[in-house]
């Protein structure tokens, strides 16, 4: 039984009033000195049992009219599972969806949303009629069910309540309904789900999404099943947040200056004046974060973007960390990232030219790569780059570990064994850029490295297209004196690679280079075993295909639909070159690197060599917990790799320790930064067919949970019990004591 | 037949005089005495000693041979009465001071003043006795007028204190009145029937005749009492706290059972039984019991008058 207006229930004291009126009347009297009174001693005598009994229950029905009569006013409801023969019900199986998204972290005074909910989810357990059982579901932009099916043991289900950690991920109603459903699917009786939110209106699903009509239609069909939305918040919805950090240039490389952009956003509230934005990095061997660059906003309405600069001097990953003053919601006040800073890269290039030099264009892409070094002095120093140029040769006998990246230029003839080796290293992580010239054979590598090592971006045609006739074929003419053929296309240039050429002052070096002849392309559409789909980097202005990517393993290959020679173009001589063969060295290495920096609850994924397979390590998250898993060999055998499966923290993880440790970071979703909320009429438009009772975010969740069950309030019942005490009060005492003597 | 005031009697201090008050204001109506008559007869002469009253001589001796003898009576009536009247702590109930009533003993005083001035007043002999728990007081009978006072006297000095012991005090007066006579006993009978009856038939059996006058406070009749009250015992030391309203049905049962077998047991002694309400006047009282009597002693028989 509970009781809606417990304070009233105070009342019930007021019972004693008629038995210290009978006490009281009991001490006033007056003394008579009476004559007859053996005549009163008899009617006593024989009387004073039935007398008693007459004053005991006159008494009692006073007492009982003026107790139920507070009862009634503190409005008692009898619950499921309590005095079956009046309420009608039986125990219940529950599941409580407590939304532990980031925004549940926001904080009001000394209390977090996430804590009233925590107070509320209790308010829940206590409620419930004897025998009941519930399970638990954490809800963000996933759901977990940290207690798998409802269970009896309550105390057990409030300890989990307790220890339920606030995550930094965002919020799915859907998620969290779907997981509820799932676990009371399988539960006998009465079903309720409650769900504790703070009430987010992205948390909620469209009204058009297919999944959660099929959801609500199934749930709303179900009459044995209640929903509850309990809100925890007040609806405050100002918050300034850290929505975006980025690098401008993806390629980051150290002695260079980086700079990166953070996004600062005023999600509602007043303008905000004069926010600070500090960026702070580590030394790249895990070292303590430290401040390197501070960005202001002077005046914050909307969002604005703040550039930070800063140089690493070493390369390797890098934690970075743009903060903001705390507010009231903390978490979204810092924005992470694990970048990997390119110190040196090797390159091997195989000249395919038997002049060699740059007739055969290796010495341009050398020079492109290593712009100070000389021909004499190969690993010139200052160059983050060291491109050592081979004959094809030479390559049966050079062993690839040692370079991150292999550039083919116009090299003829491949063996298959060549292929297959070509392929191992792609797909190890590592990148191949190809340049066909006039040396290759297009059916040898379509043969050999598409159909045979399925490495190939594009398939090659058999016969080089002309663009134009300023180009011969293989005639050793110069773009010099070209004045037809086409260029680089200036549109779509989102590709990392091109992305440079995006700005107004950097596209005309795009558009310099001269393309006489080239291989027509045709992209991989579809994923081979190794390979996912090729994506065109770059066209031509005739819109086909001049530079294609695709994904192979752990690995990249890019393939150049025309050489670094002269032969078809004057490509190499212009500055356009240099840019390009650079930053496709280094995204080519770098894409195939596992993403360092990934959104809450995705997967943390760390290759490793081998040898460090069926070991544990230790994965650190960002809140000081240590946990450990085990590192298993990769499918093709040469690699391990260690991953952590679910992050539901914002931050720095790591996995491993010291200085071989592998970093990474999780950001939450800004979408979690706007609290902007929803009303109830807009919950029951986006829930169709599902029927919520609403639990307000003031006063007792118990009571109005009680409230809004199906329980049955007595208090009619009480008042109707309370008037016929009176009613047999009154005529009794008529009944038994004549008004005048 | 007028009767007095009784608020106008309340204010007469003297006893005698309102005995007096309240016989004239009934007895003028009444034609002959409502008792049988008297007569003195004539027992022997003695010699004159000094001191001796002059009015007792003998005048006719003396005329015939000059000597000087006293005329010695025995003084024999037909109609002794002897008033017994309840001095007990009970008989000190009269009300509250509100109400303005006499208290039962007030009452029963006036009664009997009453009742020895109508008798003496007849020439005949009265007695009156004062008894609690057993005679306290005793005025000898005499005819004399001046024995008025002396009766007036005593009950003006009478206190109500002790028990009563009605049935006690009957059988002493059985013993001790040897000539058969008239008892007035005026009590509020407060005391178990079968007692009362065993000495009321003590005293029918030695020929006297019994009137009894049970006298009640319209208290103890109606028992009016509100709200919670603790009654003491005037006689008995007891307390009993309750509700009168709650009670007072199974009271006034009590008290008419008992008012009941009193009067039956009057009946079935022959005794005349009067209930005087203390409310009601003395004269009244009194007036109609003696009517009544006279009524039925014309007719030849007697009974009980409520009065």
């Amino acid at each position: 039984m509970i009781f809606l207006n417990v304070m009233l229930a105070g009342f019930v004291v007021l019972g004693a009033v008629p038995i210290i009126i009978h006490l009281l009347n009991k001490q006033r009297f007056r003394v008579v000195e009476w004559a007859a009174i053996q005549f009163l001693l008899k009617s006593l005598q024989k009387n004073s049992r039935r007398l008693q009994m007459r004053d005991l229950l006159l008494l009692l029905l006073r007492t009982l009219a003026v107790v139920v009569a507070a009862l009634a006013l503190a409005r008692p409801t009898l619950t499921p599972g309590h005095f079956s023969l009046l309420a009608g019900s039986s125990a219940i199986n529950a599941v409580i969806v407590l939304d532990n998204s980031r925004s549940m972290g926001y904080r009001d005074g000394t209390q977090t949303r996430f804590q009233d909910a925590k107070v509320r989810a209790k308010a829940v357990l206590d409620q419930l009629p004897k025998g009941s059982g519930a399970a638990l579901v954490l809800m963000s932009d996933v759901a977990q069910a940290d207690i798998l099916q409802p269970s009896q043991d309550l105390t057990f289900v409030a300890d989990a309540i307790e220890k339920a950690p606030l995550s930094d991920g965002g919020t799915s109603i859907s998620a969290g309904i779907a997981k509820a459903w799932e676990i009371l699917k399988k539960a006998e009786g009465a079903r309720e789900i409650y769900l504790i939110t703070d009430g987010q209106a992205n948390a909620w699903p469209a009204e058009s999404d297919t999944g959660w009509k099929a959801l609500a239609a199934e749930l709303g069909a179900r009459h044995d099943l209640r929903l509850y939305l309990a809100e925890v918040g007040h609806g405050e919805t100002a918050n300034v947040s850290l929505d975006d950090l980025q690098p401008v240039d993806p390629l980051v490389a150290t002695d260079t200056d980086t700079t990166f952009t953070a996004t600062v956003v005023n999600h509602g509230g007043p303008a905000l004046d004069n926010l600070t934005v500090q960026l702070l990095a580590d030394d790249g061997h895990g070292g303590e974060l430290r401040p390197v660059a501070t960005g202001a906003v002077d005046h914050l309405q909307g969002s604005s973007q703040v550039q930070l600069s800063t140089r690493f001097t070493s390369g390797g990953r890098h934690r970075i960390e743009a903060r903001l003053a705390p507010d009231h919601l903390e978490a979204d006040n810092h924005r992470y990232l694990a970048i990997d800073v390119i110190d040196r890269l090797k390159v091997l290039i195989i000249d395919g030219s038997a002049e060699g030099g740059y007739a055969g264009g290796a010495a341009f892409i050398r020079a492109a790569l290593a712009p100070g070094a000389s021909q004499a002095d190969e690993n010139a120093a200052g160059s983050l780059i060291d491109a050592e140029v081979t004959t094809p040769a030479a390559l049966a006998d050079t062993s690839l570990d040692a370079y991150q990246a292999v550039i083919l230029s116009n090299v003829a003839d491949l063996t298959p064994g060549e292929a297959d080796g070509l392929k191992t290293f792609v797909a190890g992580g590592k990148a191949l850029i190809v340049f066909p010239g006039a040396n290759v054979g297009p059916e040898i590598y379509n043969h050999l490295l598409l159909d045979r090592a399925g490495i190939l971006p594009a398939k090659l045609g058999e016969h080089p297209i002309e663009f134009g006739d300023g180009g011969g074929s293989g005639s050793g003419a110069t773009s010099a004196t070209a004045t037809k053929g086409t260029t680089f296309a200036t549109s779509g240039l989102s590709h990392p690679i091109v992305a440079y050429f995006q700005s107004k002052d950097t596209q005309p070096f795009l558009v310099q280079p001269h393309f006489y002849q080239a291989f027509p392309l045709t992209p991989v559409p579809s994923e081979g075993a190794l390979g996912s789909a090729s994506a065109v980097v770059a066209r031509f202005a005739t819109g086909q295909p001049a530079i294609v990517e695709r994904g192979v393993g752990a690995g990249t290959v890019l393939l150049f639909a025309c050489g670094a020679d002269r032969q078809w173009t004057d490509f190499p001589l212009q500055p356009a070159f240099l840019i390009v063969v650079r930053r496709a060295v280094q995204h080519a290495v770098l894409s195939g690197r596992v993403p360092a920096t990934v959104q809450v609850h995705d997967r943390l994924l760390a290759n490793l060599p081998a040898r460090d397979a069926n070991t544990r390590l230790p994965v650190l998250d960002p809140r000081g917990g240590r946990t450990s898993l085990l590192v298993n060999l990769a499918s093709n055998g040469r690699t391990a790799h260690a991953e952590v499966t679910d992050t539901p923290f914002a931050g720095f993880w790591a996995i491993g320790e010291g200085p071989t440790a592998r970093r990474f970071a999780t950001n939450g979703p800004a979408a979690e930064s706007d609290l902007a909320t929803i009303d109830q009429r807009g919950i029951e438009r986006v829930s169709g067919p599902l029927q919520w009772s609403f639990v307000g975010a003031e006063g007792d969740a118990g009571a109005q949970i009680a409230r809004a069950r199906v329980g049955r309030e007595i208090w009619p019942l009480l008042i109707t019990l309370a008037i016929a005490c009176l009613l047999a009060e009154s005529y009794l005492a008529m009944r038994w004591t004549p008004r005048s003597a | 037949m007028s009767f007095i005031d009784p608020k106008v009697l309340e204010k007469i201090g003297r006893l005698d005089l309102k005995a007096k008050m309240v016989v004239e204001g009934f007895i003028s109506g009444m034609h002959k005495s409502p008792f049988k008559g008297f007569s003195v007869e004539f027992a022997q002469h003695r010699g004159y000693v000094q001191g001796d009253d002059l009015k007792h001589l003998d005048w006719k001796v003396w005329g015939k041979n000059e000597r000087w003898y006293i005329k010695q009576y025995e003084a024999e009536t037909n109609l002794i009465t002897t008033v017994l009247m309840d001095a007990s702590a009970s008989m000190a109930y009269g009300g509250s001071k509100a109400s303005g009533r006499m208290s039962k003993l007030a009452w029963s005083r006036l009664a009997a003043a009453a009742l020895c001035h109508l008798v003496l007043n007849q020439s005949d002999a009265v007695a009156l006795g004062v008894f609690q728990h057993e005679i306290t007081q005793w005025a000898e009978r005499s005819t004399r007028k001046v024995h008025m006072h002396r009766i007036c006297a005593l009950l003006e000095q009478t206190k109500p204190s002790g028990e009563t012991g009605v049935a006690r005090v009957l059988h002493a007066m059985a013993d001790r009145v040897k000539r058969r006579g008239i008892f007035f006993l005026i009590s509020d009978l407060f005391e178990e029937v079968p007692d009362l009856l065993d000495a009321f038939q003590h005293l029918r059996h030695l020929g006297h005749e019994l009137v009894v006058v049970q006298v009640l406070d319209d208290d103890e009749i109606e028992f009016p009492f509100e709200g919670m009250v603790q009654f003491k015992g005037l006689e008995l030391a007891v307390k009993v706290k309750c509700h009168p309203r709650s009670v007072r049905e199974a009271y006034l049962k009590e008290l008419h059972d008992h008012l009941a077998k009193v009067k039956a047991a009057c009946q079935r002694s022959n005794i005349d039984y009067i209930l005087a309400n203390t409310s009601h006047p003395v004269d009244v009282v009194l007036s109609a019991y003696l009517q009544k009597r006279e009524a039925l002693a014309g007719a030849g028989s007697r009974g009980a008058i409520r009065a």
